[in-house]
């Protein structure tokens, strides 16, 4: 009589594998109810987004357009940063090509940086990017953290006076209201629009 | 100190001289690329040939000579660092492969920080000339004369910078080529100064001078490049020799301050005389050149 009979012993094992999932349900279960209170960080405040590898803004001065784009996206302090800027010019009625966003090539202008106590860290010429109409490229080393101010200053190839200010932030994340989004609500950004006239 | 610590207080020292509470200064010289960045990568790129300061190395030529260097223009220097171009061999100095371009730019940004540049003595100007010039017997003669000095032959030689003023081209430093051309285009009326850098030795000093001077020969500005020990004051004691000076000068410097600025003065004005020389050769190939003109 001290041996079980099969039936009881199968029995008795599936009695066991059903407990299992129960187990790992209190487990785990147990450990995602405990953290399900801190989701939000001890204050309950939201957790901040990861800082843009790239971040781009768009600034309108006049008849032109700068749409600058950084990289990294919020520099750190003594750690350089490419700006790369497309400069356009936005004609009255648009161009078959182009849009209502014309590359301006030749344009010869500089970017002058302020640090945040608004002292000047240099003039940067802009390079004309290689086989990029209307692109130009700078580095700069920011050495301090806080809203440097870039003033960009030239002239387009047909003389006409380039001039644009914008705010370059230096660890300052997450961004403050008015350096949120793209800047291309100020004048609109660049047309994704399809040329008028297509290529055949 | 490291290169990056130099550059920074060298960044400092600029801002405190060009910012002085002005929201815009036009007069700030224009960097071809970003210096800061440039250090690093002239650390791991071309301080093993070059030497970490720029004095020169095992290869490298000296990279700290303001007379040599300021005539090789920024185009040239990024194609030198590019591919080698303009060198003897140019496949070993071809950089392409190991820097981007933005990083060369930044490269010869930080070349610059090495030696004084024209930038530094006229920002503002529109375009300049440079050609390097050899003082004749009469020039050798007056230097002997009234500064006391004979020249060594290698010290007849120097490179004359000869700058202009355009209306609306302030600050843009335009290279002119010697085409007759172009040349015909730089009017004496227009002229806004010259430049020469030139070998300097006084007390506590042995490095470099620039010496600039409005057209008339008057100084405008002395100053020697400001990673010298010494140099700042030794730049503070040279701004009293502004207003100085004019072509043909026969006499000595004369400034208050006691014997070190006597000393200074004594040692300032043979070499303000081979400036003036060396640009009295400019001079005359100028009236050869506008003759016609007046």
């Amino acid at each position: 009589m001290g041996e079980r009979s099969p039936p009881v012993r199968i029995i008795k094992s599936l009695a066991h594998l059903a407990a299992l999932p129960l187990c790992f349900g209190l487990l785990f279960g147990a450990s995602n109810a405990a953290a399900q209170p801190f989701a939000d960080g001890p204050d309950g405040k939201t957790e901040t987004k990861p800082k843009p590898k790239r971040r781009a803004w768009t600034v309108k001065e006049g008849q032109f357009a700068y749409s600058l784009e950084f990289n990294p996206g919020i520099p750190d302090p003594n750690k350089v940063v490419e700006i790369h800027v497309f400069a356009t010019k936005i004609p009255s009625t648009p161009h078959p090509r182009y849009g209502n966003r014309i590359p301006l090539k030749g344009a010869t202008f500089t970017v002058e940086a302020f640090n945040p106590a608004g002292e000047s860290v240099g003039r940067f010429r802009a390079h004309a990017l290689p086989l990029q109409a209307g692109r130009y490229g700078l580095h700069i080393t920011p050495t301090q953290e806080g809203i440097y101010e870039l003033i960009i200053a030239g002239k387009s190839a047909e003389g006409e006076q380039l001039k644009a200010r914008l705010k370059m932030p230096v660890k300052v994340w997450p961004l403050p209201k008015e350096l949120e989004g793209s800047g291309a609500d100020v004048g609109g950004g660049p047309r994704r629009r399809a040329p008028v006239v297509k290529k055949r | 100190m490291s290169i990056l610590n130099r550059l920074s207080y060298l960044a400092l020292g600029a801002t405190v001289l060009t910012s002085a509470g002005v929201a815009h200064a036009d007069d700030t010289p224009i960097l071809s690329g970003d210096p800061l960045n440039g250090a690093k990568l002239y650390a791991q790129e071309c301080a093993a040939c070059h030497g970490a300061n720029g004095r020169g190395g095992r290869t490298g030529v000296a990279l700290t000579s303001s007379d040599q260097l300021n005539p090789i223009r920024d185009i040239q220097m990024y194609a030198m660092i590019e591919k080698g171009a303009g060198l003897k061999n140019p496949g070993e100095h071809a950089l392409k492969s190991k820097l981007k371009y933005l990083e060369i730019w930044d490269t010869v940004a930080h070349v610059r920080t090495l030696h004084m540049t024209i930038a530094d003595f006229f920002a503002n100007a529109s375009r300049y000339v440079a050609k390097e010039y050899t003082i004749d017997k009469y020039g050798l003669q007056r230097v002997e004369e009234n500064g006391g000095v004979r020249l060594k032959k290698k010290d007849q030689s120097a490179a004359v910078f000869t700058f202009f003023d355009f209306e609306g081209e302030q600050g843009a430093l335009q290279f002119v080529p010697q085409d007759p051309i172009r040349l015909d285009q730089l009017k004496k009326d227009k002229k806004a100064g010259y430049l020469v850098f030139l070998p300097f030795k006084t007390k506590g000093f042995d490095g470099e001078i620039g010496v600039a001077m409005d057209p008339r020969g008057v100084i405008t500005k002395l100053a020697v490049h400001s990673s010298k020990k010494g140099a700042e004051l030794l730049n503070k004691s040279q701004s009293r020799f502004e207003g100085m000076g004019r072509k043909g000068q026969k006499t000595p410097f004369k400034v208050s301050g006691g014997k070190s600025m006597a000393k200074l003065a004594k040692d300032v004005f043979p070499v303000y005389l081979r400036a003036m020389e060396t640009v009295t050769m400019y001079d005359r190939e100028e009236r050869e050149r506008t003759w016609a003109d007046d």
